[in-house]
């Protein structure tokens, strides 16, 4: 008997032990939400001493690498100056505008050649292998010529913009409209279905999981576009910005702004999924196909 | 309806321009109202003579003769419902497909709704008119694959091993719920299947097929009574009729391999 007892008081113990220990890994646990964020902070936090440290300490010049404590100042400075419409604000929304134009035109572009290449034979012979000569252009190069052709103002900025964001959509798309299972294929051509129904009912939807991806990637190619293209000239644009403060040696500027425009990206690749979750309402095989489900 | 099938074959070509006899000379009558299983082993050709009635594959050679135009049901073997579309929309979707003439013609019938809802009802879906596909069970899914192969009142059905991927229990409720629609609208029904039993079990005649090339070897004439029920199944009739077919498929597989 009184083993028994011993026995049960000892497990009682043992779980008492456990859970509070679960609690406090609770915490920082990469299994739930609030153990997730408080891990990331802490990550960012643990990078941010490292960094003040290196800076202050002078292992690093001050001239090479700004300190956290200035790019931060920096930062609230711009972020001041863009909520009071000063002209770090022009500067944030043209690239915004810039980014979605050319953002926009690569959509309807790729998703235009794509739905040509995945639905007739001939055009993909014809095109393809020009497509994939031209995507392994790399856009720096074209930059120049786009800014003689498009000249100085933001329309350059949207082409190299659209030309960096359409074959992701583009090649996205293709694959998405021949993605559809083959027994659906032979239920639609059982049920005497035209081409066109069978692409309006089924490859449209099919398609979507694909599509979506390649925007995901669209929108942060369409930043880098349009900032390259602020690199290569012109007087506004975030990336202007920087290359001004890097001029001027106005390192925390030139971070700050780094941080703005991932700020940018990070909201422009948020709003691209909160459209898949609206457009996808059902449930797709592979749900994983966004490829940044950043939660 | 009546279906004719006459002396049809079939040759594939293979990638490597070797020519495989699908199917040779093959000739079957099919009457009003029968319900026909096609039973054999795989690459027997049962699939394909169904593709070549449907009208998804061109014969090399013969003909299929149909006593009056329309436009067969379907079910596959797998459900293959559209996933973003409700059980009742999936339903309804062979109304929506045709050519011109068809579709006006569907469109014209505007009791087509009432029918999908009423057929959902019948194969034991009431309540679920209004899910989508991934909140169904397998099993659940096949029933409204029942629902849309009965949705255009087509007087011919053609099953591909509809219910292969069904584990035991859910396949002979389906074997049941699919006899039942079937003796209550009289269509012509042909079934692929590679179960005996259940070939046996639902149909009037099997159609017994062997490979290299395909062909019919055997019309076995089902002698259960009508309707069949559940019990029918551990019945002497039934073994007697299961094992004529058996047999009519091992005579040739023997021989086959001699």
């Amino acid at each position: 008997m009184s083993t028994v007892v011993h026995e049960g008081g000892q497990r009682q113990a043992e779980t008492g032990n456990g859970s509070r220990g679960e609690r406090r890994m609770a915490l920082f646990s990469l299994e739930n939400r609030v153990g997730r964020i408080s891990a990331q902070i802490a990550f960012l936090v643990a990078v941010l001493l490292t960094w003040h440290w290196f800076t202050v300490s002078g292992l690093i010049p001050k001239i090479l690498v700004a300190g956290p404590l200035d790019v931060l100042n920096s930062l609230w400075t711009s972020m001041q100056d863009i909520a009071t419409g000063g002209s770090m604000a022009e500067h944030f929304w043209t690239s915004a505008q810039e980014i979605l134009l050319g953002f926009a035109f690569a959509t309807l572009i790729g998703v235009a050649m794509g739905a040509l290449i995945a639905e007739f034979k001939p055009i993909r012979t014809l095109v393809v292998p020009y497509v994939v000569a031209l995507n392994s252009m790399p856009r720096i190069a074209i930059a120049p010529m786009v800014l003689v052709w498009f000249g100085f103002g933001t329309s350059s900025k949207i082409v190299m913009s659209l030309l960096t964001a359409t074959f992701p959509i583009l090649i996205a798309t293709a694959t998405g409209l021949t993605a559809s299972d083959r027994a659906t294929q032979r239920l639609m051509r059982a049920y005497g279905a035209t081409r066109w129904q069978t692409f309006r009912k089924v490859k449209i939807y099919d398609a979507l999981p694909y599509f979506f991806a390649g925007l995901e990637i669209g929108i942060t190619l369409a930043t880098v576009g349009a900032i390259v293209g602020e690199f290569m000239g012109g007087n506004a644009g975030l990336g202007y910005v920087i290359l001004v403060a890097q001029e001027s040696l106005n390192l925390p500027l030139v971070f700050s702004t780094l941080i703005l425009l991932s700020f940018l990206g990070t909201g422009l690749h948020r709003l691209v999924l909160l459209l898949r979750g609206r457009v996808i309402y059902w449930k797709t095989e592979d749900d994983e196909k966004s490829i940044q489900k950043s939660k | 309806m009546n279906v004719d099938i006459a002396g049809v074959s079939k040759i594939f070509h293979t990638g490597d321009g070797e020519r495989v006899t699908a199917l040779k000379d093959v000739s079957v009558k099919i009457q009003p109202g029968q319900f026909v299983s096609l039973l054999g082993p795989s690459g027997c050709g049962k699939t394909t003579l169904l593709n070549i009635v449907a009208g998804l594959t061109n014969q090399t050679d013969g003909n299929v003769y149909f006593s009056e135009q329309t436009q067969p049901g379907f079910m596959f073997q797998s459900p293959t419902l559209l996933p973003w579309r409700t059980a009742v929309d999936n339903v309804l979707l062979p109304a929506e497909l045709g050519g011109r003439p068809k579709l006006a013609q569907r469109r014209a019938d505007a009791t087509l709704e009432q029918r999908a809802q009423e057929l959902l009802r019948t194969v034991g879906l009431s309540g679920f008119e209004h899910r989508y596909p991934e909140e169904l069970s397998g099993g659940m899914q096949q029933r409204v694959a029942i629902a849309r192969a009965l949705l255009l009142e087509s007087s011919l059905v053609l099953m591909d091993e509809p219910f292969s991927a069904l584990d035991e229990f859910t396949r002979e409720a389906m074997n049941l719920l699919i006899l039942d629609v079937w003796a209550a609208r009289g269509f012509t029904a042909m079934f692929v299947t590679h179960n005996v039993f259940e070939a046996v079990f639902l149909a009037d005649r099997v159609l017994v097929m062997t490979p290299r090339p395909g062909r019919i070897v055997e019309d076995v004439t089902v002698s259960l009574p009508r309707p069949r029920t559940s019990d029918m199944i551990g019945s002497d009739g039934f073994a007697a009729d299961v094992r004529r077919v058996r047999q009519a498929i091992q005579s040739f597989w023997l021989g086959d391999s001699e």
